[in-house]
């Protein structure tokens, strides 16, 4: 326990000195000269238009939450992947018997002193089958999720400048957007749906 | 009061004064942020706890997913660049006996608990002390608990090991496997909320 302190000790004191120092020495030796330009807001170069603060469109919040349902997955297979991966070491029959006791003791998170008996490369491979049923139903599920997602359109944003572009031309004759853009717009399913929305 | 009581003690008023801050902040922005500090310093106090794999999780999960998720309401809600919550009177008296009773109804579980007799008891289990204090090791009990939370996913418990009596405990397989039940419906219904939400405003410029 002594070492998580160090190691939470030293990490914040890296943090702050790094933060600290840099700031301390910019403000000793940075000149004070400020004019219009170097006040005004940087965006690449471009003069900014307008103020940061609109709202941005729904299909950011679907990607945002795809991302956190991953997210959650990933932190599930962590601890899987360590069982994994030391179920499938284990079922190298050649391994020799010292290497076996010290891989099943990784595996079953004991001190090194021959508490258990080894796990032998049939019962390795059992548990290293069961974990991969188990990883790929895990997953299978969330497939399942992604591509209903994927299917109902929602991570598009082609088919938005699509129909722009298809209103657009309804509207005038400037087109800037090829038709073959639709190409890559959802499947058939989906557009009528869409193109219901915007009328 | 060693080493390990000061940095709980310190990661514990953190994160109390940062829930303060979230709910005295009146910009989304700001409170978000205070949001950040205050999970980030219970992710410390669960190392801190030796719970390293619920530490890890919550920084994953809460620190930087939930948040990147709030940051998006933000983005999606935010109609000016300060704009503020302002609660009535009524709204602040509900939330304060809510928050009021939850704390109290935490207050009693944690106190109901014998936690010295819990820590004879563990002290007194001879597969614990056997190899517990073994240099270079780190049991479950302290800090070591990923591998065996994944074995217990696949429905194998490290506590049998000691057991000669031929009686297993329950593992969280199917638990496991629910888990992802849990996800597909979130992303379902969230992915179809938004959904409707966007028929709803046809007008809108995408």
């Amino acid at each position: 326990m002594t070492d998580l302190v160090g190691h939470f000790l030293i990490f914040t004191i890296v943090a702050t000195v790094l933060l600290v120092v840099p700031l301390l020495v910019g403000r000793l030796v940075r000149p004070w000269l400020p004019t219009e330009e170097k006040d005004s807001i940087y965006e690449c170069g471009e003069p900014t238009i307008g103020t940061s603060y609109i709202q941005f469109d729904l299909r950011f919040y679907v990607v945002a939450l795809l991302f956190i349902i991953f997210d959650v997955e990933v932190a599930f297979f962590f601890p899987w992947a360590l069982v994994f991966g030391g179920a499938t070491q284990l079922m190298d029959p050649t391994l020799s018997a010292e290497a076996r006791s010290g891989l099943t003791d990784k595996l079953l998170n004991l001190p090194s002193s021959g508490l258990a008996e080894p796990i032998s490369a049939e019962t390795a491979h059992t548990l290293a089958l069961t974990g991969l049923c188990d990883i790929l139903v895990f997953f299978g599920v969330l497939l399942v999720g992604f591509a209903y997602v994927w299917k109902r359109g929602d991570l598009d944003w082609v088919r938005a400048m699509v129909v722009h572009a298809r209103q657009a031309r309804t509207n005038s004759t400037s087109l800037l957007i090829p038709r073959g853009g639709s190409a890559s717009g959802g499947p058939g399913g989906t557009t009528p749906r869409e193109t219901a929305v915007v009328p | 009061m060693d080493a390990t009581t000061i940095l709980f003690w310190i990661f514990a008023s953190i994160s109390c004064a940062a829930a303060v801050a979230v709910v005295a902040t009146q910009n989304v922005v700001r409170m978000a942020f205070w949001l950040i500090v205050s999970l980030g310093s219970v992710a410390g106090l669960y190392f801190l706890l030796s719970a390293d794999f619920v530490a890890a999780t919550q920084l994953l999960i809460y620190v930087g997913g939930t948040l990147v998720l709030l940051i998006f309401g933000v983005m999606l809600t935010a109609t000016g660049p300060y704009s503020q919550i302002r609660t009535s009177p009524g709204e602040a008296l509900l939330a304060g006996g809510v928050g009021s009773l939850f704390l109290a109804m935490i207050i009693t579980t944690v106190v109901s608990v014998d936690w010295d007799s819990l820590a004879a008891i563990q002290q007194q289990d001879p597969s614990y002390a056997s190899y517990a204090h073994e240099p270079g090791f780190n049991p479950a009990e302290e800090g070591n608990t990923a591998r065996p939370l994944g074995l217990k996913m696949l429905g194998i418990s490290l506590e049998d090991l000691g057991r000669t009596d031929g009686s297993l405990s329950h593992g969280y397989l199917l638990p496991f496997e629910i888990v992802s039940i849990h996800l597909l419906v979130v992303l379902i219904g969230a992915s179809y909320l938004a959904r409707a939400k966007r028929r709803s405003r046809p007008d809108q410029p995408s």
